[in-house]
This record gives C-alpha cells, structure tokens and sequence, in this order.
C-alpha cells in the first residue's frame, strides 16, 4: 500500500498533475464571467474554460467565434526564446490557418495584464472593457488583448491590440478576419518614433455592425507645440474586400479647458496639474468647434457618462477654467 | 549641385536614391509649359512617368541619343554627372539648389546650417550631467552627420539627463509614457539620449517642403519606411562607426545609449548600482526590490522604485519589527581609532537596531523613518550615476 502511495506521489510529481499550470504563475487570472476572454461583448463564448489555458500549440489568450470559424489568439511554442503570437483560424477543431503578430513574445507564461487609460485599448478616457495578458519584463515586456468586432453581418473579426516596451511604450493594432478559409490581415495601425499614443475603441454602426475608431496622436514634450490628435473611423465597407477609413474627429465629445493664449501656457497647466488634467491634449483651438482662445486643453472620448464624471473632477483641479464641453472638427 | 552616385533610366542601375533624386529634380524643374516633367510625386521608383519625364526632358534639351555625341547622355539615361543631370541641376529653381540626398534613402532635404550643426555639438559637450565619454561620443555624432551629410541632430528637450524625480513624475502621471521608474530609466545616468532631426527640411512628394521635428512625425505620416531609412542612415554613423547603441526597443529609433540594451536588466542594475554607493543591502526579485535596511541581516520586500522614491515603500510592522530586532549591530569604536567595522549608517534615534521589538509596538512614525532612509539611498545613487553599470 505504501509502495502504492509513493508511486502514485511520483507519477503526480513527474505529470505535474495537481500543481498550477505555469501559465498563470505569476498572477492568478480569473476565468472570463459570460463573455470570450476580449471579446467585446457581442459574441457568444467559444468554450467554457477560462484563460489563458495550455494547449497543444502553445497557450490560448482568446477565442472569438467568427461565423462558422474560430479565431484563436495564442501564444505559439517558443524557439530560441522567441514565442511567436498568432491568430489560428480553426473550425471544426481543425487548424486551417495561422498568422502571427508583428511583436513575439519572450516566453509562455502570460500573467494578467491591467487595461489603463493609455493602455491602447479603449478612447483617451475610458480603457475598454477587455481582459489582458502580458509576458516579460522591463524591456521583454508585451502586453496582448483581443477583441471580436462584428464587422458585418457574417463577418466577425478579432482585433488584436499589443503594447511593448519599458524605458518608452508603443502599441500595435492587427485587425484580422476569416474568409474562404484563409486569415486576413485586413487592418494595421502602428506607432512612430517618440511619444506617439494610439489606441482603438470600438463604436456600434447601424446594421448591427461594429467600427473601429483609431486613435492616432502624438503628445509633444515641448512647450512650444501643441499635440496631435487624429480620430479616424475604420468600418468594413459591404461588398468590398477592405476597411475603409474616415475622419471620425467631428462625431467625437470632449471636455474642453478653453482659454489658452499660448502653447506654453496649455502645457503648463497640464503639467502643473498632471494627476487631474494629465489625460488632456493641448490642441489648437482650429481643432474645436466653438473654442474661443487660441488653444485648449481637450479629452476626447466616445462616453459621455465618462466624460461627466471627469468634468466634476476638473472643475475642482482647475477652478476659474472655462470647462466646456465641445465636439472636435475635422482631423487637419 | 543636387548629384546622383549612379545612372537612372531604362536598364540603369537605378538605385532608390538615385532614382529619387532624379525624380524630385524633374518634379520642380518645369517644361516650356510652366509644368514639372515629373507628373506624379517623386518616390524613388523608377517607373513608367519617370521613364516619360526623363525621355521629356532629354528632348528639350537635346540631351541624349541613340549614339550619344559629345555632351549627350544615352537616350533615356541620367549618367552621373552627365549632361542630363548637369541640365537638370542648372535648371533647379533658386530655392531648390542644394538639395541632397542620403543614400539609401528616397527623402531629399535641404542641407541644414553649420552653425547650428556646431551649437548642438557644444551644448552636447557642456552638459555636464552626461557620463563625459559618452556626451563626447553624441557630440561627435552630431559633427559627423554634418561633415557627412550636412544633416543637423539634436538632442530632445527631454532627451538628455533625467532627474529620478522627473522619472517619477512621468511614471505617476495618467497615461504614463514608460513603465521604469526612478533610477530604471537609461535615461538616469546621463548615459542616454534621444536625438533627432529636429529643423530637417525635406522635399515633399510633389515638390513642396516640410519642415520636420526631432521624431520625423511628418515623415512618418507620409511614409514609415522613409522615415525609417533617415534613421538607419544616422545609425550608421552612431552605430556602426561611433558604437553607440541603439534602443532594443523596436520603433524607439530617436533613442541611443552607451551601452547594449542586450541581456540588460534595468532593476537588477539599480540594485546593484544601489549596493555599490549606498549604505543598505540591496537586491532585486519578484518584481520588486529588496533591502536588508542596513542592517546586514535579512533582505525584506520594499516595493517598486516608484514607491521608494514617493516614500510609500510598503514596509510591514512584522517586517520592520524583525529588522530591528535581528540587526547585527557593530560595536562602537574605541575613542580616537577608526575601527574595521563602521555603523553602516547612522541610525536616527528612533529606530533601535539590535534591541527586540515587537510588531505591535513599531510605530508609523518609525515606519516613515526607515522610507526616508531607503529614499536617501536612492538620492546617493543619483548622485553618484556615474558609477552605473549595466547588468544582466
């Protein structure tokens, strides 16, 4: 009986049966409550076990069902220190395609990642809603997230956002879709040099369909510049076999800080006051409708209710300010 | 004069800037009809409205032909320093005369000015809170993208020293840019820079002009690889003749340092840097760092450099109350003679190293006593940044 036991003790020792998965080690990640792991929402769940979950090709980040299909994003085996992060378009439990990311990952063992304001993941102000995962650290660190966008009736794509860095961040966008049994990269948005700032948030259209509103700007450490802030709509345009790409600025709300005689005097506020006005962008006023001096401290963001909630706050930080709240005009 | 290295044409080796000179010449220099030979913007591919520009302008000129005579170029070839190219060049508009091209690249600029090519040099040179061989090193990068090039770099108003308190307000802020904290950044040490093309004035597609900033935003809005190309160009000079090193960091091109980002860990180093010029033991595991407070007995948890620099160093009661109580106190010297074994610190009166305490009994006051000292060692390092190293 003893000897029993000892081989029993052994066989657990040596499978690893009955110890955490060393995916999830270095921080506990609660299984997703009624939604795919970054799935926005719209999209029933493709499996009943949580994430991230070891499988035979590497370690599952999320499953979106598209349609017939399933796009998996997952962290590939690694070699030679280099874990590949790709989309695997499965159905049927067969493997039909993969494609993988632009930035790899240094290891399997993603721990839970936290989508912040500036994250990549969400409007200026508010994060969105998804569950993320990151691998690394300091300068090996990548932050992945995923998200199922119903792009059209029938087509259902997984956007992929990933953030890297340590000593500076930058963030990637990957938009991709099943058709004719292949995976398509449909979309990209990425970062140049210096502190540029993109994120991704997605807006309902009609027919029940899903857009993407990209964030795209650059936030000047100089006081003698103002920011830029580009707002653009990608929506999936029927019949067609691409994205198609609009300015979306004029359909975005804003708190507005008006007042601003100079650049100078923009920057200074937003950096005498960082922890309250830190998400602001100094734009000129040409970007805004209605703002009366030359520039202005700006938030852009596509919740009002969030909006609201900021505008008490700001109130506080910056009394004697003109808050308004203004719509942005047409990307320059 | 605006040149090219190589010929451009029909079976030419047409290389991209080659071909892109070319093609900016005849996007400004315009026909008997006021308009430019080239119709669509420049791009550095050799194609089919390149071919008809440049077979456009040899004819009104008589430039070329099948047998070329003296002062004639091969029909549908630009030779360098050919006829078509010296026709081309004297034909450039007034503000168009020293354009340039770097190679390897399908950007033309303009030259940028000597003056302050020198003034960036010396104010690299004088900024005294940068390691000496390495600002030494970035003014001599600036010299020779000048001397080369005619291109003039500068560092970024934020791209030189940083203090740990401006690292800890860019980690605190909303929106942070980075994840290092104070004394993580290589940014720290003055063993760091990001240095650009700030005043870079390059010819835009159709002709017009741009006026870029330290990042090449303007480029990189029109072209990621182009603007790409202008700073593999300035690698080469900082990289592959002057070793400097470039950020690991893809897309963090503006960024050079002394040191290979390679094998390097950023916390590891700043507990190490800790050890060798401050008073404490220091280490640093599982995403946080540890000290031992001095003390020389067991190391305890105290949390980011962010919180140790805020003095919010997460120090528990039961973690203080076993410190002090366990600490190996040396004995006090004899009177008049400097004993082996030193105080590691001077320990403020009210914290007892040595005597037991219970946890229930440290006090806040205590608590906030022994972050400041852990803040204090994090001012040492600052101070003496040069000592930094790099390790794995």
């Amino acid at each position: 009986m003893a000897r029993l036991l000892l081989f029993s003790l052994l066989v657990l020792i040596l499978c690893g049966c009955g110890r955490p998965e060393p995916a999830v080690s270095q921080a506990p990640v609660s299984a997703p409550s009624s939604e795919v792991a970054g799935v926005s929402g719209s999209e029933a769940p493709a499996g009943d076990q949580g994430f991230p979950r070891k499988t035979a090709d590497g370690v599952l980040l999320a499953e979106v069902r598209a349609d017939s299909a399933v796009l998996e994003l997952a962290i590939s085996n690694c070699v030679a220190q280099t874990c590949p992060v790709q989309v695997i378009l499965r159905s049927n439990g067969n493997r039909l395609d993969a494609v993988a990311t632009e930035w790899p990952s240094s290891g399997n063992e993603p721990y839970a990642d936290t989508v912040e304001p500036g994250w990549g993941a969400g409007d200026p102000l508010q994060p969105a809603a998804v569950e993320a995962w990151a691998t690394g650290e300091e300068e090996q660190y990548l932050g992945i997230s995923a998200r199922a966008v119903r792009l059209a009736p029938g087509l259902t794509g997984m956007l992929v956002d990933q953030r890297t860095g340590f000593e500076h961040l930058r963030r990637r966008h990957d938009l991709f879709v099943a058709r004719e049994q292949k995976l398509e990269r449909l979309w990209a948005g990425s970062e140049g040099a210096g502190p540029a700032w993109t994120s991704v948030d997605l807006v309902k259209l009609s027919d029940s369909r899903e857009g993407l509103v990209y964030f795209d700007g650059f936030r000047y450490p100089t006081p003698d510049e103002p920011d830029q802030l580009q707002v653009s709509l990608l929506e999936w345009v029927p019949g067609s076999k691409v994205i198609k790409k609009s300015d979306y600025a004029a359909q975005i709300a804003t708190l507005t800080l008006d007042g601003f005689p100079s650049v100078a005097s923009a920057h200074a506020l937003r950096a005498k006051e960082a922890a309250c006005l830190g998400l602001f962008w100094v734009l000129p006023a040409s970007q805004l409708q209605g703002a009366t001096a030359k520039f202005a401290l700006v938030l852009p963001s596509l919740s009002e209710s969030a909006l609201a909630t900021k505008r008490a706050e700001v109130v506080g930080c910056a009394p004697g300010r003109i808050v308004k709240d203004l719509r942005l005009i047409a990307n320059e | 004069m605006a040149d090219i290295k190589d010929s451009v044409g029909e079976q030419a080796a047409n290389k991209e800037h080659d071909v892109a000179m070319v093609q900016a010449m005849l996007r400004v220099v315009k026909d008997a009809k006021n308009q430019p030979y080239l119709a669509g913007n420049y791009d550095g591919s050799y194609g089919k409205l390149t071919k008809a520009a440049i077979a456009s302008f040899q004819n009104d000129h008589k430039l070329a032909a099948a047998k070329p005579g003296p002062g004639q170029d091969l029909q549908g070839i630009v030779s360098a320093g050919g006829p078509t190219i010296l026709k081309l060049d004297a034909m450039l508009p007034a503000d168009y005369k020293d354009i340039r091209i770097l190679p390897d690249t399908r950007t033309v600029f303009w030259p940028g000015a000597e003056a302050d090519a020198k003034a960036s040099a010396k104010a690299i040179l004088g900024t005294a809170d940068m390691e000496v061989t390495f600002r030494t090193a970035v003014a001599k990068l600036v010299d020779t993208m000048f001397q080369q090039h005619k291109i003039v770099l500068s560092l970024t108003n934020t791209g030189g020293r940083r203090t740990f308190q401006k690292q800890y307000e860019l980690i605190t802020q909303p929106n942070p840019p980075t994840k290092a904290g104070p004394g993580e950044s290589n940014h720290n040490f003055g063993m760091a820079v990001d240095i650009g093309f700030k005043g870079l004035k390059w010819m835009q597609g159709d002709g017009g002009s741009k006026v870029d900033d330290w990042w090449l935003n303007s480029l990189q809005k029109v072209s990621a690889n182009k603007a790409a190309e202008m700073w593999a160009a300035r690698n080469v000079v900082a990289v592959t003749q002057l070793k400097l090193h470039p950020s690991a960091l893809k897309g963090d091109l503006i960024h050079l340092q002394r040191f290979s980002d390679n094998n390097v860990s950023m916390r590891r180093s700043l507990a190490g840097h800790l050890n060798n010029v401050g008073k404490m033991g220091w280490k640093h595991f599982n995403n946080q760092y540890q000290s031992d407070f001095g003390w020389k007995d067991a190391f305890f948890p105290v949390g980011t450099a962010t919180q140790i620099w805020g003095k919010t160093a997460p120090i528990t009661k039961d973690n203080l109350a076993k410190a002090l109580s366990n600490a190996k106190v040396p004995p006090p010297p004899p009177p008049n003679k400097k004993a082996g074994l030193q105080p590691l610190q001077k320990v403020p009166p009210l914290l007892q190293p040595g005597k037991a305490i219970a946890a229930a009994n440290i006090t806040q006051k205590q608590i906030d006593e022994v972050r400041s000292l852990l803040r204090a060692e994090m001012n040492t390092a600052e101070k003496e940044a040069f000592k930094w190293q790099a390790l794995p």
